[in-house]
């Protein structure tokens, strides 16, 4: 599997602005980092049945899609980091 | 007489209405819905009142998800209410046997979109890798599922079973309380019954396992079962119902071919 192949969900709300602003942060980082990484942001509040189908009862909740992996809540900056240089490894 | 048609008169008059309203309101959650399950109804003068939350609990094989399911077949089938399961551990498959098993069709209530069965299982028990950060997270996805049943399926009933996946998968139970708290709101403003499953602990004192979740709702029904010579004998008790003068003590309960049966 490739980078390439990889894709990170970032599920958001609207009901708190703070967690939405954090993730934006990461966003910004990891468009730095051109990992080629896809990401893809998903407002629940207008798309709900993404919820159910993906399974997803928190935000934030971030998934990376191709490492079966996922984070609940605002991860921090190590954190992302060691899944990311799991990410580079595996390249 | 000259205040007539003035800001300041029609300011008082729009106060005046929206008061009144808000006591209309009040005599509507008044008014009870029928659980439909049998002899359970007459130890609550007549069903839950409509809107409002309450607990479920019991230990493991006292009959609580059948209960509840049975709360919403009833509801979809008998009182034109749609229902919402929202399932945390048991499979949609597990709980659709269950039903046939009772000759309920809920596969036919499913297609008519008087039930929905929302399966959060995969999330729980499922292979993934999963880190948390314990303070920092809401339960949006839980609401805004909620949220859209209610408003494009109009849902009437709802139920969470078990709330106590929540406490034991997420290690923050002031933030699981609170998001129950914000989620139980939502339901009461728009009028859904619900029912909150939770797992009795092994404290008799302690009627939910982690002593919280009674304070969210408005009624705690317990379910248990005690051994007596070779047989289990299956009880449900109220042991609280805001605004309901309900029976004090326990009832006999059986599960019999068409679902549950309170005897007295």
């Amino acid at each position: 599997m490739t980078a390439g192949e990889y894709k990170l969900v970032l599920y958001k709300s609207q009901r708190t602005p703070k967690y939405n602003q954090v993730l934006n942060n990461i966003k910004k980082s990891l468009e730095n980092l051109k990992l080629d990484l896809e990401i893809e942001e998903v407002d629940l509040d207008k798309n709900p049945e993404r919820a159910l189908r993906d399974g997803v009862l928190t935000t934030p909740t971030l998934d990376l899609v191709g490492l079966n992996w996922r984070f609940i809540g605002v991860p921090t900056v190590d954190e992302l980091t060691e899944i990311l240089e799991d990410i580079k490894k595996r390249r | 007489m000259g205040d007539r048609g003035s800001p300041r008169r029609d300011t008082l008059l729009g106060e005046l209405r929206r008061r009144t309203k808000m006591f209309e309101g009040e005599s509507e959650l008044g008014e009870r819905t029928p659980t439909g399950i049998k002899g359970f109804d007459e130890m609550v003068q007549g069903g839950l009142l409509r809107g409002e939350t309450y607990i479920v609990t019991g230990i493991s094989g006292a009959g609580k998800s059948i209960f509840s399911l049975e709360f919403l077949y009833r509801g979809a089938s008998q009182f034109d209410e749609p229902g919402l399961y929202v399932t945390f551990e048991e499979t949609m498959q597990s709980l659709l046997r269950n039903g046939k098993n009772f000759g309920w069709n809920l596969p036919e209530l499913i297609r008519q979109k008087r039930l929905l069965i929302a399966d959060f299982t995969l999330m729980t028990v499922g292979d993934r890798a999963l880190s948390l950060n314990p303070e920092a997270f809401n339960l949006d996805g839980l609401y805004v599922t909620l949220e859209a049943a209610v408003r494009e399926l109009g849902i009437k009933r709802v139920v969470l079973d078990s709330v106590s996946v929540l406490f034991l998968q997420y290690p923050n139970t002031g933030v699981i309380r609170r998001e129950l708290n914000i989620i139980s709101s939502m339901l009461r403003k728009n009028k859904c019954t619900s029912i909150f499953v939770t797992e009795t602990g092994s404290e008799p004192s302690a009627i939910t396992r982690f002593g919280v979740e009674e304070y969210l709702a408005n009624g705690v029904i317990v379910l248990y079962w005690e051994a007596e010579g070779d047989k289990r004998n299956r009880y449900i008790e109220v042991f609280k119902m805001r605004g309901t003068a309900h029976y004090m003590g326990r009832r006999r309960l059986s599960i019999t071919n068409d679902g549950i049966s309170v005897i007295y």
